[in-house]
């Protein structure tokens, strides 16, 4: 019995090392990825390589640049096409690692004359997002930065990020047109008609804050200056306002609007007129035209005028 | 079996005090005055002294907050549907020294990589902020924003950027 047990385990053994048996060719393992980190349910500092997965688990792609992961920002690009840069802020110590807020910028370079005037305005309009400008120290235009700050610190969930991100862009996507600048070549959405720099029709909407405007409008003969009252509705298309404004208030007057103009016909002095904006973003710039009454017997003249409109506060 | 339950209870114990460290976190899935309220005067980093909910002409509530020194800021809902709403907003207008170039100050705070943004309101300057509330705010984040508004609220007050 002992004897027949051992026979099974030379025999076992045997089989197991292969003797007597063809050489086969070792199976080896094939190479396995490691496996993924799981995605965490929240962060609460900015962990670029963790950031990484984070915005390519939301459909995005992410970008870090350099060879090492002690950045302390990486390019994001939207599901349009939009690039962006996500970096880290309110860094206690020099590591990456440690930033406790992170911020979205746009990755292109936005310059335009009347940026200082541009940020100022949208950031007395909304909330959602931070403008900044800045000096071109080569001379050219100043730059704009329109950013949004996430505060990490305490605990952030993934779904809180993309939210972010997504209305980052979609600000984004609205904004860079609205003040006459294209949306990069990457983007692959529809193309809303971008504002021509030098005179911008008036967007829908205007992007006028409703409040006291000082306005002051000018003709071959001289000027003069009022304060208007511009009220939520009025800034859908401010024009209209100062149409009425120069034509008493339009009383004798009738006053229809186009795309960032409109058209005065009128039974008192001013028998018609046409007005269109020259610029709307901070403030107003308006010119136009009016056929006046000149004697109350048939005599006409055709004046030119310009205007600008600020606002100086609440009416 | 007296030995069965005796374990039992013993397991139950043992998980909710595991539990326990990570459930007291609380999250708000949209803007809440409770929340605002509770962690404006008790949070992690309260820095105000009374928190008083008020209702809008919009109907909407805003809780509006006092710090120690006097700096009010107001957190109010924004982007609302009758199930709530998805975004707090949050501003603070103050009154900077008189003498003190308005434009200026808020130019060179708003150079600075923050959340809030400033603006020239008038004779005076107002920051402003949002926060979303998609997949939820935790209390302890949220006191971070409400700390942020209160800490610069009062140095554009001191006129310092």
């Amino acid at each position: 019995m002992r004897r027949a047990l051992t026979i099974a385990a030379v025999i076992a053994l045997a089989g197991a090392a292969g003797v007597g048996a063809k050489p086969k060719p070792a199976k080896v393992a094939p190479p396995v990825a490691a496996p993924a980190p799981p995605l965490p349910t929240s962060v609460d500092r900015f962990d670029i390589e963790q950031f990484e997965a984070l915005v390519k688990s939301f459909g995005w792609q992410a970008y870090v640049p350099g060879n090492g992961r002690a950045e302390r920002y990486m390019g994001v690009t939207s599901p349009l096409g939009m690039p962006y840069v996500l970096d880290g802020v309110q860094c206690p110590d020099a590591t990456s690692s440690s930033c406790e807020a992170i911020r979205l910028r746009y990755m292109n370079p936005l310059q335009h004359p009347n940026a200082a005037s541009i940020a100022r305005e949208i950031n007395a309009r909304q909330f959602f997002l931070r403008f900044r400008f800045q000096p071109d120290t080569q001379g050219g235009e100043p730059y704009l930065f329109p950013e949004r700050t996430i505060i990490l610190k305490g605990g952030v969930s993934p779904a809180q990020l993309k939210a972010n991100l997504v209305e980052y862009d979609r600000w984004m996507i609205e904004v860079i047109p609205s003040i006459g600048l294209s949306l990069p070549g990457s983007y692959t959405g529809p193309r809303p008609q971008r504002a021509a720099p030098p005179a911008p029709a008036a967007p829908s909407g205007s992007g006028l804050t409703p409040g006291l405007y000082s306005m002051t409008m000018s003709t071959g003969s001289g000027s003069f200056s009022q304060n208007i009252c511009l009220t939520p509705s009025d800034v859908r298309d401010p024009l209209l306002k100062v149409a009425a404004d120069m034509t008493n208030g339009g009383s004798g007057c009738s006053v229809s609007n186009g795309t960032g103009s409109a058209t005065m016909q009128c039974t008192g002095r001013i028998v018609e007129g046409n007005i269109s904006a020259t610029g709307m973003s901070a403030s107003l710039r308006f010119s136009g035209n009016a056929l006046i009454d000149t004697d109350s017997m048939g005599g006409r003249a055709r004046i030119q005028f310009q205007g600008s409109a600020s606002r100086t506060g609440e009416c | 079996m007296k030995k069965f339950f005796g374990r039992a209870l013993i397991g139950a114990g043992l998980l909710l005090a595991l539990a326990g460290p990570g459930q007291a976190q609380s999250f708000a899935s949209q803007f809440t005055t409770d929340q605002v309220r509770r962690v404006a005067l008790a949070g992690p980093v309260a820095p105000f002294k009374s928190a008083e909910v008020v209702t809008l002409a919009n109907g909407n509530k805003a809780v509006v907050l006092i710090t120690p020194g006097g700096t009010v800021v107001s957190v109010f809902g924004s982007t609302c549907a009758p199930t709530g709403c998805k975004e707090a907003r949050f501003l603070a207008t103050v009154n900077p020294p008189a003498g003190k170039d308005r434009q200026q100050l808020v130019d060179r705070f708003n150079e600075q990589p923050r959340w809030a943004a400033a603006y020239v309101d008038g004779s005076k300057v107002t920051l402003v902020g949002s926060l979303l509330y998609e997949g939820g705010i935790s209390d302890a984040n949220l006191a971070q924003y409400l700390a942020s508004m209160a800490h610069h609220a009062a140095r554009l007050a001191a006129g310092e950027a």
